[in-house]
């Protein structure tokens, strides 16, 4: 096909309105052209002109709920997400679950966002006493250290650790890592059914940081990448340390 | 440390450098596992937050960033579904689909590529189209025949639906300013789950005609929305 006969075709393919075929055929070629893609975009932009809103319906909203709760794996296992296929996983998650053989968790139903709320509040900001914290954590009955390895294949050191208490608070301690430039920030993430859930921002140089840290991804595998400074939805940064390395 | 004695701002990791006891620069700034403009803090923010604002946070797996992106789409999403597949359980699953694919794949959506409601519209529309042409029942094909009929020989085959406050004044005329060939290809093939083909066929009008009309006036209800950097009104 030529790329005039596949200009002809994106008003159709923006609206769905292409034979299977075409759709393999354009889409492969927006994959490689920025143009058409481009003008893909724009035509899809379009189409919210022609629908209008009224209030959304409540009762799918209750189904919704019901299936993302499922999902996150509060209360019957998460089997959904498990059998799903992963086409954008990148490399290295295959690496670490090879690695760190992760178990499958039943999950306590932590709920993060009340703790990271109650991290904001109690951490006072003062390095000294986030670090007096990390310490006294260390100590703590129950407290468990958690070592993050540089995935330097020729250098596999601990580069920092992560303290996690049985009460709640966690640490993360930089050991190694390298101050960032402003524009990036270390990233801890948490593979949750071999999926990374964002853990927190660490900064462009850490020292100590309070973490939230559930139960389960206290026992599962810690990745830290190096993101844009204000941090990635998923990791786009290879991994950069990891913990269950051997 | 002094300036002068630290390493050069190089990423990764310093092998020379694994004592843990060395003193280290203590943090002045408060660092949280807070993605900035995050809204994990309760409700407020999260009704004054940015669409990608609330995707980074569905992408931590806050409910109420979800919620928040229901109320606001979940009405258009919805009507999109109700139009192609009819209202009743199949519009209420291809609305149920989109938003627990978002929450599963908050990483899909680009905010650089377009809006939020663009991506939810095209995730509906899409898969409100594979409902449609899985359907083999005739009594659905009629029913849905129906509807269309209805639909199209009203005036304005928007007057029955609600206003948004998302959509200017503009915009709405933008729709009903387009030629009516380019209107007809484009309601046949987006409301009515056609291939252009299909369109042509429905008008008896030559194929190439059917795609050109469809890529015009979309071209067209771009340009409603963003003038000037939008698409010229024909095709280059």
């Amino acid at each position: 096909m030529t790329h005039e006969e596949i200009r002809e075709l994106l008003g159709p393919y923006a609206l769905d309105a292409t034979d299977p075929m075409e759709r393999e055929v354009v889409a492969t070629h927006l994959a490689g052209c920025v143009h058409c893609r481009s003008e893909v975009d724009q035509l899809s932009q379009a189409c919210t002109a022609l629908v209008l809103a009224s209030a959304p319906p409540r009762h799918i909203w209750a189904a919704i709920s019901r299936e993302t709760r499922r999902a996150t794996g509060r209360g019957q296992p998460g089997q959904k997400r498990l059998n799903r296929a992963a086409p954008h996983r990148s490399a290295w998650i295959g690496r670490a679950l090879a690695a760190a053989a992760v178990v499958a968790i039943a999950v306590l139903g932590v709920d993060i966002q009340r703790l990271h709320h109650r991290l904001d509040q109690s951490t006072a900001g003062q390095g000294s006493s986030v670090a007096s914290a990390a310490q006294a954590a260390r100590h703590e009955s129950g407290a468990r250290r958690i070592e993050l390895i540089s995935a330097h294949p020729a250098a596999p050191r601990p580069v920092a650790e992560v303290i996690a208490t049985a009460s709640g608070p966690a640490y993360f301690v930089n050991r190694s890592l390298r101050a960032l430039p402003a524009s990036k920030t270390y990233q801890l993430w948490a593979l949750r059914r071999d999926r990374p859930i964002s853990v927190g921002l660490l900064g462009a140089d850490p020292s100590t940081v309070g973490i939230a840290l559930s139960g389960p991804d206290a026992t599962g595998t810690l990745v830290v990448t190096v993101e844009p400074a204000s941090g990635s939805v998923t990791p786009t940064g290879g991994a950069l340390a990891e913990s269950g390395r051997h | 440390m002094n300036p002068a004695e630290r390493p050069p701002p190089v990423a990764g990791i310093n092998s020379r450098d694994l004592d843990p006891t060395r003193k280290r620069r203590a943090v002045g700034r408060r660092r949280t596992g807070r993605i900035a403009g995050s809204t994990d803090r309760g409700e407020i923010e999260v009704t004054a937050a940015s669409d990608a604002t609330l995707v980074i946070a569905i992408g931590r797996e806050s409910g109420s960033a979800l919620a928040e992106v229901y109320r606001r789409h979940g009405g258009a999403v919805y009507g999109l579904a109700c139009r192609v597949v009819g209202a009743g359980g199949q519009a209420d699953d291809v609305t149920q689909e989109v938003f627990v694919g978002l929450w599963s794949r908050p990483e899909r959506y680009d905010a650089a590529r377009g809006s939020l409601r663009a991506y939810l519209l095209a995730a509906a529309h899409s898969r409100a189209v594979d409902l449609l042409r899985a359907e083999s029942s005739r009594g659905a094909r009629e029913a849905r025949h129906l509807r269309e009929q209805s639909r199209l020989a009203s005036k304005s085959s928007l007057e029955d639906q609600v206003g948004d406050s998302m959509l200017g004044h503009e915009i709405r005329r933008g729709v009903e300013r387009l030629p009516a060939d380019e209107r007809l290809a484009i309601e046949l093939a987006y409301f009515g789950g056609r291939s252009y083909r299909e369109v042509a066929a429905v008008l008896a009008e030559p194929e190439g005609t059917v795609k050109s009309r469809i890529r015009r006036g979309l071209r067209r209800l771009s340009n409603t929305l963003e003038p000037e950097a939008g698409l010229s009104g024909t095709p280059r």
